[in-house]
């Protein structure tokens, strides 16, 4: 039996190659935007990271350079506290100030949540590979709401106390006397509006004694 | 009237067992020759071009129209919203993860089943599948297992050119009409694209291959009278490919959904 | 010894009985034919004897050893010895000619090209036909379809051939020259032989003895000679071809 003499064969040999570069193809590509590139790990240590996941995006200065690879509960001593260490890998040729900000930012309409790093200004520091980094808390929409209920509270005792003719918003609004004198002061020069243009003449009604 | 019913449910039920337990048999026996010598190469290369080389042509139209017709309903849909980005991403991961797949698997199933139906059929009522077996040759050794086998690898081989010519659909539209930039969409496309969705997406065809050889073999091999019946089998063949494709494709989706989500 | 023995053998299609508890005993280096009437069982008879159909009662036996209960890789090395010749030829469409003829002998024995080559020259010049190795089946008439089919059956120098009609469908010269190849297969390499018919003239030509089946059942069996004066009146219809008789009267019965 012979093989590879027929044209059969060489058309399959052919449908068969092209698969394979597809395949090559299809895999290099998608690796090339996802592993496959030199990366570095950073550590992020953070006190809450507002439900970030494995596979979300790092940006440096707006710019996305890698993506987050593990999550671990961290316990420190000192603080006696437990953090969250946020493992990002980094691409590797980027190199990111020791005084960088870093912390959990959200994206566009769908809420998603990356790491976002704004360089600082320590250009002598880089953070090395494997190295970690405090990241600044997210606020929590927790305490975002505690806030507001806060203020809400407080501008509710200010208006109450306004009401109330409290203070000098509160008796400006409600004091009639202020208003009466104004009155009085408006129909007096009314009727004796050379009065504006005499000087010391008359003593000042206010300022008298 | 109602006992008819009975009777007539019944004898679907009981045709449905038939149905399973022989095509469950059949892969069996399949499965079990595959590895069992002689081996035969020149069969299994001539099928192996019957359902890849010659079917390409037509894979390829139909995953190219699917990809351009993904592209336009889904810019309908993004450019109310103002993300017209996401249009490559959504092109490519349906593409990729499901109508590739399913598009190559019914069109081959409705050319190469049915032809596989009609032949071994033909053969059956000439008598030449019980010559195959006085002259001591396997009919399931001889007929099924290169079917089963060229089937079974070359249409994940389909799959993966139906999914490189869907997307370029894809990027043929987006770049020419709807004026995204062409290294944009590659970007996109494989920036989106998990290695998961595209091997989940071979992965099924693998199956999908196995069901067309045993379901169109099966009804071959049970074609009862002569030219309307090898009709007859065909058309069952054809359907029954169908709806085991989708039913089958429907538990993968599920199955890889909830196992690797 | 009887070289093929079949045992009150039963089958039945859908509560139709085809075969009812038939017994038949072939000696060895014999022909046997088999007559009756078209539909009444011939081929299923064959069938059962190569193993492609399996009877619900009875036993078969093929030289001295039963097939129903034997595993397939003996099976196999069974039917090496035995050559079937189907009705229609049953010719691969696939194939060619001579992949037809070597069929066997390509897939299994580790005869060389050219030793398969000249085996398969041999059993087309036995069957009046050569030089046609490479043509496809669908190119020749319908009677070289059927003596291709027969040299495709003693290509293997087989013990036992079982013919389905050999004569039917072709014309008279190249019939007579098909009983004069059974015949001469029977004579010079005692060949056993099992050959349905219902060509009467064919019968007395190649036959050591002749049985009738009718309704499922054996009703005469003996030398042409005792068939031919047989004073069964169903055998009696069946030889000389007549349209009024008691087989005809059963299926009028029954209508």
């Amino acid at each position: 039996m012979e093989f590879g003499k027929t044209k059969l064969e060489f058309k399959l040999g052919l449908f068969v190659l092209f698969g394979i570069i597809i395949l090559t193809a299809f895999i290099l590509l998608i690796g090339d935007f996802k592993s496959l590139g030199v990366r570095y790990k950073v550590n992020c240590v953070f006190n809450f990271v507002n439900g970030i996941k494995i596979g979300a995006p790092v940006r440096f200065a707006g710019v996305d350079v890698g993506e987050v690879k593990a999550l671990d509960f961290m316990f420190i001593p000192e603080e006696n506290k437990t953090k969250i260490k946020v493992g990002c890998l980094i691409e590797r040729q980027l190199k990111i100030p020791a005084d960088s900000k870093i912390w959990v930012n959200t994206l566009g309409l769908l809420g998603e949540k990356y790491i976002e790093i704004i360089p600082g200004s320590d250009y002598a520091n880089f953070i090395p590979p494997n190295g970690s980094i405090a990241g600044k808390d997210p606020v929590a929409m927790e305490e975002v709401g505690e806030m507001a209920r806060n203020i809400a509270l407080e501008f509710r005792d200010t208006l109450a106390k306004i009401k109330n003719g409290e203070g000098t918003i509160g008796r400006l609004f409600y004091d009639d006397a202020l208003y009466k004198e104004l009155e009085d002061l408006v129909s007096d020069i009314k009727l004796h509006p050379w009065k504006l243009f005499f000087k010391g003449k008359e003593k000042p009604v206010s300022k008298s004694k | 009237m109602i006992k008819k019913a009975i009777l007539f449910l019944g004898k679907k039920t009981a045709s449905f067992f038939y149905f399973t337990g022989g095509i469950n048999k059949l892969a069996l026996e399949a499965f079990y020759l595959t590895f069992k010598p002689p081996f035969k190469e020149k069969p299994f290369i001539e099928q192996c071009r019957k359902v890849g080389v010659d079917s390409l042509p037509i894979v390829s139209m139909v995953a190219f129209f699917i990809g351009v017709i993904l592209a336009l309903q889904t810019a309908y849909q993004m450019q109310r919203l103002g993300s017209e980005m996401y249009i490559a991403s959504i092109v490519a991961v349906s593409i990729v993860r499901e109508l590739g797949p399913i598009i190559t698997a019914l069109v081959v199933a409705g050319r190469v089943g049915a032809a596989i139906t009609a032949e071994l059929g033909s053969m059956n009522v000439t008598e030449q599948i019980d010559a195959l077996e006085t002259l001591a040759a396997n009919p399931v050794k001889y007929l099924v297992v290169p079917r089963f086998l060229a089937l079974s690898i070359m249409l994940p081989l389909l799959t993966l050119y139906a999914d490189a010519i869907g997307i370029f659909g894809g990027w043929l539209i987006c770049v020419n009409k709807l004026s995204i930039s062409s290294g944009m969409y590659t970007h996109i496309t494989f920036n989106t694209l998990l290695f998961k969705d595209l091997f989940t997406g071979l992965a099924k065809t693998v199956f999908f291959g196995m069901i067309i050889a045993f379901v169109s073999c099966y009804e071959g091999f049970n074609v009862q009278g002569g030219a309307e019946g090898v009709g007859r089998a065909t058309r069952h063949s054809v359907v029954n490919s169908f709806i085991l494709i989708i039913a089958f494709d429907c538990f993968f989706t599920a199955f890889f959904y909830f196992i690797f989500p | 010894m009887d070289m093929i023995e079949l045992r009150n053998i039963s089958k039945s299609f859908e509560s139709h009985k085809v075969l009812d508890d038939l017994t038949l005993h072939v000696k060895r280096g014999s022909t046997f034919v088999v007559i009756g009437r078209s539909g009444c069982g011939k081929s299923v008879l064959l069938k059962h004897i190569e193993g492609l159909l399996k009877p619900e009662a009875g036993e078969i036996f093929v030289d001295g050893k039963s097939i129903l209960s034997m595993p397939d890789a003996d099976m196999n090395s069974l039917r090496m010895k035995m050559g079937m010749v189907f009705q229609g030829g049953a010719l691969f469409d696939s194939l060619t000619v001579g992949e037809n003829v070597g069929f066997s002998l390509i897939e299994y024995s580790s005869l060389t090209k050219d030793q398969i080559h000249g085996r398969v020259e041999e059993s087309l010049k036995l069957v009046g036909l050569s030089g046609i190795q490479e043509l496809t089946p669908s190119e020749l008439s319908g009677g070289m379809r059927k003596r291709v089919a027969l040299a495709r059956a003693i290509c293997t120098n087989p013990d036992i051939i079982l013919y389905d009609e050999p004569t039917t469908g072709v014309d008279p010269i190249t019939a007579d020259a098909i009983n004069d190849l059974i015949r001469g297969l029977h004579d010079k390499l005692r060949v056993t032989s099992i050959v349905v018919t219902h060509d009467m003239k064919s019968a007395y030509k190649i036959a050591d003895r002749i049985g009738m089946l009718y309704q499922g059942k054996l009703i005469a069996e003996g030398s042409p000679e005792e068939i031919q004066n047989s004073g069964n009146p169903f055998v009696h219809q069946f030889i000389n071809g007549l349209a009024q008789g008691p087989i005809t009267d059963d299926i009028k019965r029954t209508l």
